[in-house]
């Protein structure tokens, strides 16, 4: 006799997964079991519901958007790896990977130095992406360590802008802050733009000052055209993106597109007629 | 289409040739949309959310081998994307999809006003439940996967599908009993 309750296997006796021996045993302890036979007349209920749950139809157009992604300069399709058409090789690229894994535990086992020319943003958008709703805003506004009020010729000097500054990047945003960190030879800018409801911070460094993220998640991503890659900051919207030598991380609690891609686009389109200067 | 699509034309989206990944995308338009709405709870997620996949797939069905059914291979890619458009936003907007969902579901072809909703309160229902035994009832109950499969496409043991399907029907049987005539579950 089986005295265990079965509670655990009501849905797969329920739905025919048991083994035949197992549902034999189920069907038998139900039979002398009160409880267990409440809990599967409730489970029964839920499977009676849970098959009228409905599928969905996809948005009519989504084969147009489905397109547009293919055509956005993506890879080819189906290509085999290279290593299925050279099998040869594999011998060759498996040696390789040892050796660069062994070069790499030695390189990393060595005593290393900070880098001199980073600005890690990591904690200024852990402070971002924490904030509470009605302080988002004010937190994405807000100097990350290091960074001081400037100037703003020196700041838009700094971010490269200085040419095309008279325009705004956003209509109805005004740049209401700029500050400038000093990173060894270089420095980076912070320059933040508001209006009611609405703030935009872009950070820009020259070569050789790059900006890091911590551990965060950074994936490849696409905007007005422009290749930029999405940092991972929940609730925010984190792009970095890179246009002749100037490295550019735009940070805000808005999630419009339209927004984010005018931003980029300034931006980018700035640093490169600033190279043709 | 079968539940699993012809092998003839996996193999012609594997050399590029768009008509046939127009066709598999049709097939699996629909399918792929519903996961990624009951997963994210937002319309707007949901379609780019399919939109990913379907380029995801275009690019990597190169690498389906055909050691597994298509469809596992597929739905785990949604899974993924969802999980990683989850990470990157992490949100769970309430289903907005139910405001529309007679326009949006197919029972709304259905004659029987009652059984259209049932749909739409076991929809709300089940968009209540967390994302770990939310997926497994739509895998079941839209996909019509036996637990092998929803565990193959969660990556987990049968014996956890089984436990959360085990923990949402129990859910759903609380919150909606009223809704179960006598006799109507037929076991």
């Amino acid at each position: 006799m089986f005295h265990r309750h079965v509670t655990r296997d009501l849905s797969a006796y329920c739905q025919g997964e048991l083994s035949p021996e197992r549902a034999r045993q189920v069907a038998l302890h139900l039979e002398g079991c009160a409880s267990c036979r409440e809990e599967h007349e409730e489970i029964e209920a839920g499977i009676y519901l849970a098959e009228h749950l409905p599928a969905m139809f996809a948005p009519a157009d989504l084969w147009k958007s489905v397109e547009r992604g293919l055509e956005q300069g993506r890879p080819e399709p189906g290509r085999p790896a290279l290593l299925s058409i050279l099998p040869g090789l594999r011998p060759l690229v498996a040696t390789l990977i040892v050796v660069l894994s062994v070069a790499a535990l030695w390189y990393y086992a060595q005593p290393r130095r900070s880098p001199a020319f980073e600005v890690d943003l990591n904690a200024y958008l852990h402070a971002v992406e924490t904030a509470a709703d009605s302080a988002g805003e004010t937190a994405v506004a807000s100097a990350p360590n290091g960074f001081a009020d400037s100037e703003v010729s020196q700041a838009l000097a700094v971010a490269g802008i200085g040419h095309v500054a008279s325009r705004s990047p956003l209509a109805g945003f005004r740049l209401v802050s700029h500050r400038i960190r000093q990173v060894g030879e270089g420095s980076a800018a912070q320059l933040v733009y508001r209006r009611d409801g609405g703030a935009f911070a872009v950070f820009v460094a020259r070569d050789p000052v790059v900006f890091s993220f911590g551990r965060r998640e950074v994936r490849a991503t696409k905007i007005n055209g422009v290749s930029c890659h999405e940092v991972d900051c929940p609730r925010t919207s984190t792009l970095w993106f890179e246009a002749d030598g100037f490295h550019c991380v735009l940070v805000s609690k808005s999630r419009e597109r339209e927004k984010l891609g005018a931003m980029v686009s300034y931006f980018a389109s700035a640093h490169r007629t600033r190279g043709g200067l | 289409m079968p539940r699993n699509v012809d092998a003839r034309l996996i193999g012609q989206c594997q050399q590029g040739d768009r008509e046939g990944f127009r066709a598999l995308f049709e097939a699996y338009r629909d399918r792929v949309y519903t996961l990624a709405a009951y997963f994210s709870g937002d319309e707007a997620t949901a379609k780019d959310v399919t939109q990913e996949v379907f380029v995801k797939l275009f690019q990597r069905i190169g690498d389906f081998r055909g050691n597994s059914l298509f469809d596992t291979w597929l739905y785990r890619l949604v899974m993924n994307t969802c999980m990683d458009e989850r990470r990157r936003s992490r949100r769970f907007v309430p289903l907005q999809l139910l405001t529309g969902v007679n326009q949006m579901t197919r029972e709304s072809h259905e004659q029987d006003r009652m059984r259209a909703e049932i749909a739409g309160l076991v929809q709300a229902a089940v968009k209540r439940l967390t994302p770990k035994l939310r997926l497994p009832v739509v895998l079941r109950y839209v996909e019509e996967l036996s637990y092998e499969e929803i565990a193959a496409v969660l990556g987990c043991s049968q014996g956890t599908v089984a436990s959360r399907l085990n923990r949402a029907h129990r859910i759903l049987g609380r919150e909606l009993r009223h809704l179960v005539a006598p006799g109507a579950t037929g076991r």
